[in-house]
């Protein structure tokens, strides 16, 4: 039949040369996509250490970015922050006891570094849109 | 816009008579066959660790509706096999990606086909829905959980979607030259 031989050329071959460019059309794309992903959080681990004193946001600093020693100006004197390789310590603080430099380093959003006397409070938190806890 | 096929007068899998009515069982056993095939994958484990990544079986009734019947009635298919199917499923969530990453992805699928069909095959048109159905189903999730950070993976659902639009296209086109080989008359 004629409409047989219709049918036939209309459903074609299983593959045709624009199929290729479909391919490669969503492998670019996917790759554009990755890099860019990738340069956006090149240096920058999509966290950020923030520094309040009193209850106030003093500074913000990319976690993951340059390695940085701060000096912040607290509520009895001065506290000496480091921000090395992602993580963050105090390495000092105008406290009688020291608790902020004993907590160590941090990396991770949410958690926190205080120093009560001198009312310096340093905080991981993620950036707005970028990768956090849940999905790394 | 109905297809050739159905424009000629006579149905694929069908001899002549009621064009109504053939139409109407036509759709229904494609719809059937989305649905059932939909929970055939829901029994499969997933191979791969990711959410949204999966064989996406169903939409070959959609792909065959294209090839076989046109543009509306695959249209007609997707949106009644996900109305069917989210309520077998029972999640509203469920329902609402999966309407609208399926229509998104039908609609992308129709354009192809009536643009572009004879350069591209029926896989390539496959691969184009199942990348689309994927982009949109993540398009949809972030909108619905309102977590932006999931964009970050729209690249690895799109590469996942090239095989499993793959397949899932050779699937139809053989399927379809079979379904067709079945009325005597019509394929030849």
């Amino acid at each position: 039949m004629g409409r047989g031989a219709r049918r036939r050329s209309i459903l074609g071959r299983w593959w045709a040369p624009g199929d290729v460019l479909i391919i490669l059309a969503v492998i670019a794309a996917s790759v554009f996509l990755i890099s860019s992903s990738m340069a956006g959080a090149g240096g920058d681990s999509g966290l950020k250490v923030s520094i309040s004193v009193n209850g106030k946001e003093a500074l913000v600093r990319p976690l993951g970015g340059e390695n940085e020693n701060l000096t912040i100006e607290g509520y009895q004197g001065e506290s000496y922050v480091e921000i090395s390789g992602g993580k963050v310590h105090m390495v000092d603080s105008a406290c009688p006891d020291k608790l902020c430099v004993r907590s160590g380093w941090i990396s991770r959003p949410k958690e926190s570094i205080v120093c009560l006397p001198n009312r310096v409070v340093i905080e991981i938190k993620s950036v707005e849109g970028g990768p956090d806890a849940i999905n790394r | 816009m109905p297809s050739i096929a159905s424009r000629s007068g006579a149905g694929v899998f069908s001899p002549p008579g009621d064009r109504r009515a053939r139409l109407v069982s036509q759709l229904g056993l494609l719809v059937a066959l989305g649905l059932v095939l939909q929970i055939i994958e829901g029994a499969i484990p997933p191979i791969l660790p990711l959410p949204g990544a999966k064989l996406g079986l169903a939409n070959l009734a959609t792909v065959i509706a294209l090839i076989l019947l046109g543009p509306w009635e695959a249209l007609a298919v997707n949106v009644l096999r996900c109305l069917l199917g989210g309520l077998l499923r029972g999640s509203f969530v469920g329902l609402t990606i999966s309407l609208s990453a399926g229509t998104a992805a039908t609609l992308v699928m129709c354009a192809f086909y009536i643009l572009a069909y004879p350069f591209l095959s029926v896989t390539g048109i496959s691969m184009a829905g199942a990348v689309t159905h994927n982009a949109a189903q993540l398009g949809v999730a972030i909108w619905l959980v309102g977590f932006p950070g999931l964009k970050y993976y729209l690249p690895y659902l799109m590469l996942i979607a090239l095989p499993t639009g793959l397949v899932i296209g050779v699937a139809a086109h053989r399927l379809a030259l079979a379904l067709g080989r079945t009325a005597p008359g019509e394929v030849g």
